[in-house]
């Protein structure tokens, strides 16, 4: 393989994307092993069976000897309309929401985007041409074509349209840090690269091409320099986003998930965790406490 | 259209006497009878040998009465080295496990998109004050945090004695409702960060509300109730509630004290005692009735179930849960059942729950649940036509959108008055009263005008929409709330547009109504109907 501008960004795929997959299991695991907390649930907590009302098991008399039963159904029916509607902000701020969903449903469709140029690449090196009648190489091809293109479309529209409405409105733009700003950009700038580089490939021949080049490490194509520039800020991007907000679908998984959900009492089950806890010394300086000495010792005296 | 003056997330460094100055013309206009002009008391100012010791910077308004201005550079130096100190414990394991993954994750992922900034009743209330916004104190900590600690890229903030004077005055114009969190399209929790600031003053500074820490938790801890009462006058208050139950009633009951082996250790708010023995008695009655075993606790904090460790600091937290739990293992008791008060609730079964390990792990619940079986069981002999006038319902923070307990009371309601009524909106979405937080009991300096005029008006306006179609003074209304702090802040909210007197609203607790409701009863539990027919 000769050492051109392609060959470069071949390998530096693999790096980048190793980056990002470490990075986000980094930030995974710093969270998830962040110490147990108190309790702090909010209801409604969509597993209880009283959801619909946001009511819980403490409803019950003697609830600490009934058995407890969560339906992980409403988890995932709340986790869902969250992810894919972001109801939230629906019910509470129409015109923020059209562009956060805009936005964040193009992204969406980027992945899926990724994920069929994958699979593509994957039958094409089993031998299947795409396009063909192969129906596999069917809908792959089709996917591919809708999801680039209106994924790109989408986050375009919904990524302006927040950044102007995060520099027009006064509040906002005070409350908006740079690398708030540098985020959007980025987003917005790889995914206009991508844009301009699909008219010189409408098909995303050349895109197939190239994942085909990654799954079966050989001789990535010649691509035009758009192409290049576009690749290359992905890989910008992949390397970036485990060190921003953007990794913010992690800490949503946590805020939810193991704060604003988590209403399981302990039955014995977090007396281990908790008693090392209960061990630490606090460094707290105030009068009424008693600096150096143990959480345990502190609670159990004046 | 006018141009809203934006007060910015830096001017909190602002070297000015007072960063915003609160006009009654741009509060919430409140609904009729109160919509016209000079239908509601006007604002004051600070008076000006407050401003020498008090923090009056930030509205003008004192929720930190304690001296602690700085009068030198030196001791507003030392003062910010100490906040910074107390700030890198609050995120570090260490010190602050018991909140550290929410906090970090609340500074780390807000996306500043102000969508919970519609939920806040205070913001909404306040006629939409930016330094009310729930995301202003959360993000001028951010910024300290992200320089000074984390030194990360970002915005940024200058660390002066304005930002941390005002920054502790500003923990305290948040009920923690946590209705912001509600909405947030990412968890992120601007309510806990406002009751971890107040921690980090607590915790670090010594720096508290006198009627939370001093005359609260303290005094709790150490006379037995954050009332000041004491083993010997809660003896006496029993009796005079057994004397004041045969008043009512004409039945001889003998409150069962420290009771060994009963199955419920009932404790309450001690606020009850004091200020509505009748809410004592109601449970007294209705646990007789209802042939239950259990019992009071005359041992010291065995009478008072409050927990303001609650609302700011978590080692006192832990210090009377433990407590709590220790009486009720000395009494042998099967499961301790909380009065009707909120925090004490939220405190006793839901925080403190993690930090109760083996033997500490005595079940605890909320009372609504048990007066709804006991309701509901016809164990009580009830005619609902004696509660004939129309109620609406309060859901304490506490109790609804942080425990969980939503329909107990409703069903209780909806079987013994026939005219309630729901306020809109209500259950765990409902609004605070603007007593949340210990606002109820912080009665000291110009703070209650604050609480009347900001914290409580949402409600006030909630309460008079619920009633709209009977404001007639002729009609008399309840407003029930099952929380003693909730039934203080409505108290006083009532009384400062003089809503009782004016047009007839009432508020109390749930298990008055019940109690008035039965059939045996000759005379109205309630007072107001008395006076009435008088
Ligand atoms: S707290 Fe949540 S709703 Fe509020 S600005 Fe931050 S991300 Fe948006
Ligand atoms: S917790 Fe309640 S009072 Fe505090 S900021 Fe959120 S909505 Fe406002």
């Amino acid at each position: 393989m000769s050492y051109n501008i392609e060959s470069i960004i071949f390998y530096t795929s693999y790096i980048t994307f190793t980056i990002f997959i470490i990075g986000i299991i980094y930030k995974w695991s710093r969270w998830a092993s962040m110490p147990i907390h108190l309790r702090w649930e909010l209801y409604p907590v969509p597993h209880e069976k009283k959801a619909e009302y946001g009511g819980s098991y403490l409803e019950e008399v003697d609830w600490a000897k009934k058995t407890r039963e969560v339906t992980k159904i409403g988890e995932l029916k709340e986790m869902l309309e969250e992810m894919l509607f972001i109801k939230r902000i629906y019910l509470m701020n129409k015109r923020l929401w059209f562009l956060s969903w805009f936005f964040h449903f193009g992204i969406y469709l980027i992945l899926v985007w990724f994920l069929a140029l994958f699979l593509s690449a994957i039958i094409m090196s089993l031998g299947v041409q795409i396009p063909s009648s192969n129906p596999w190489a069917y809908f792959l091809y089709y996917v591919t074509l809708i999801t680039g293109g209106l994924g790109a479309i989408m986050t375009i529209i919904g990524g302006i349209g927040l950044l102007i409405r995060r520099l027009s409105d006064p509040v906002l733009r005070d409350y908006t840090t740079w690398p708030d700003y540098l985020n959007t950009v980025l987003v917005l700038i790889t995914v206009a690269t991508g844009l301009a580089a699909w008219i010189y490939d409408p098909a995303f021949d050349l895109a197939r091409k190239f994942m085909l080049s990654l799954v079966t490490f050989s001789q990535p194509p010649p691509l035009p320099t758009i192409t290049t520039v576009n690749i290359a800020l992905i890989q910008l991007l992949l390397v970036y986003i485990p060190f921003s907000k953007i990794t913010h679908f992690i800490g949503k998984y946590f805020t939810y998930h193991k704060i604003l959900w988590d209403d399981e009492p302990n039955t014995g089950q977090l007396d281990g965790r908790v008693s090392e806890l209960l061990k630490l010394p606090l460094r707290w300086s105030a009068p009424h406490i008693r600096s150096g000495e143990t959480w345990e010792k502190n609670a159990a005296g004046l | 259209m006018s141009r809203k003056e934006v007060v910015k997330i830096n001017d909190i460094s602002k070297p000015v006497k007072r960063l915003v100055q609160l006009k009654l013309e741009d509060l919430m206009p409140l609904p009729p009878p109160y919509d016209k002009s000079g239908s509601e008391p006007p604002l004051t100012t600070p008076k000006p040998e407050w401003e020498e010791t008090y923090v009056t910077e930030l509205d003008g308004y004192i929720a930190i009465d304690l001296p602690w201005k700085p009068k030198t550079k030196e001791e507003e130096e030392r003062l910010i080295q100490k906040f910074l100190e107390g700030l890198k414990k609050l995120t570090s394991r260490e010190s602050n496990w018991t909140f550290l993954q929410p906090l970090l994750l609340s500074l780390e992922y807000c996306a500043k998109c102000q969508n919970c900034a519609e939920a806040c009743p205070i913001y909404i209330a306040s006629g939409r004050k930016d330094i009310y916004r729930p995301t202003y104190r959360a993000e001028v900590l951010r910024r300290i945090y992200n320089k000074y600690i984390a030194k990360k890229p970002g915005g940024d903030i200058e660390l002066n004695i304005f930002t941390l004077m005002r920054l502790a005055e500003l923990a305290y114009r948040c009920t923690l409702c946590r209705r912001c969190v509600q909405v947030c399209p990412l968890g992120i929790d601007n309510g806990l960060i406002a009751r971890e600031i107040r921690k980090l003053f607590s915790q670090e500074l010594g720096i508290a509300p006198k009627n939370l820490h001093e005359k609260g938790t303290v005094q709790h801890l150490k006379v037995g109730s954050s009332t000041g009462m004491t083993p010997k006058a809660l003896l006496k208050m029993v009796k005079y509630i057994e004397d004041f139950i045969y008043e009512k009633t004409g039945k001889r009951i003998k409150i069962p004290v420290d009771q060994k082996g009963a199955d419920i250790l009932l404790i309450h708010n001690a606020g009850e005692f004091l200020s509505w023995p009748e809410n004592v008695a109601a449970f007294a009655i209705i646990f007789e009735e209802a042939g239950l075993s259990w019992t009071l606790s005359s041992e010291p904090l065995g009478y008072d179930v409050v927990n303001y460790g609650a609302w700011y600091d978590d080692v006192q937290l832990a210090r009377i849960a433990l407590k709590h739990i220790e009486i009720a293992r000395k009494l042998e008791v099967k499961k301790i059942v909380v009065g009707e008060c909120g925090h004490a609730t939220k405190a006793l079964v839901v925080v403190a729950d993690r930090i109760l390990t083996d033997e500490n792990r005595i079940p605890r619940e909320s009372a609504l649940p048990l007066l709804r079986d006991i309701v509901m069981s016809n164990k009580l002999n009830l005619d609902p036509s004696k509660n004939n006038f129309p109620v609406t319902l309060h859901d304490p923070c506490n109790i609804v959108r942080l425990s969980g307990i939503v329909e107990p009371q409703r069903e209780i309601l909806r079987k013994i008055a026939p005219m309630f009524r729901e306020m809109v909106p209500h259950g765990v979405y409902n609004y605070c009263c603007g007593g949340g937080s210990g606002f109820a009991i912080m009665q000291s300096l110009n703070f209650p005008e604050w609480r009347n005029k900001v914290a409580s008006r949402m409600k006030f306006k909630q309460i008079l929409e619920a009633f709209k179609d009977v404001l007639d003074p002729k009609i008399p209304k309840y407003v029930c709330a099952p929380c003693s702090n909730c039934k203080g802040a409505i108290r006083d909210v009532l009384a400062h547009y003089r809503a009782t007197e004016l047009y007839n609203i009432h508020y109390g607790g749930l298990v008055e109504l019940i109690v008035n409701a039965m059939v045996d009863l000759k005379e109205p539990y309630l007072d107001f109907l008395k006076e009435k027919k008088s």
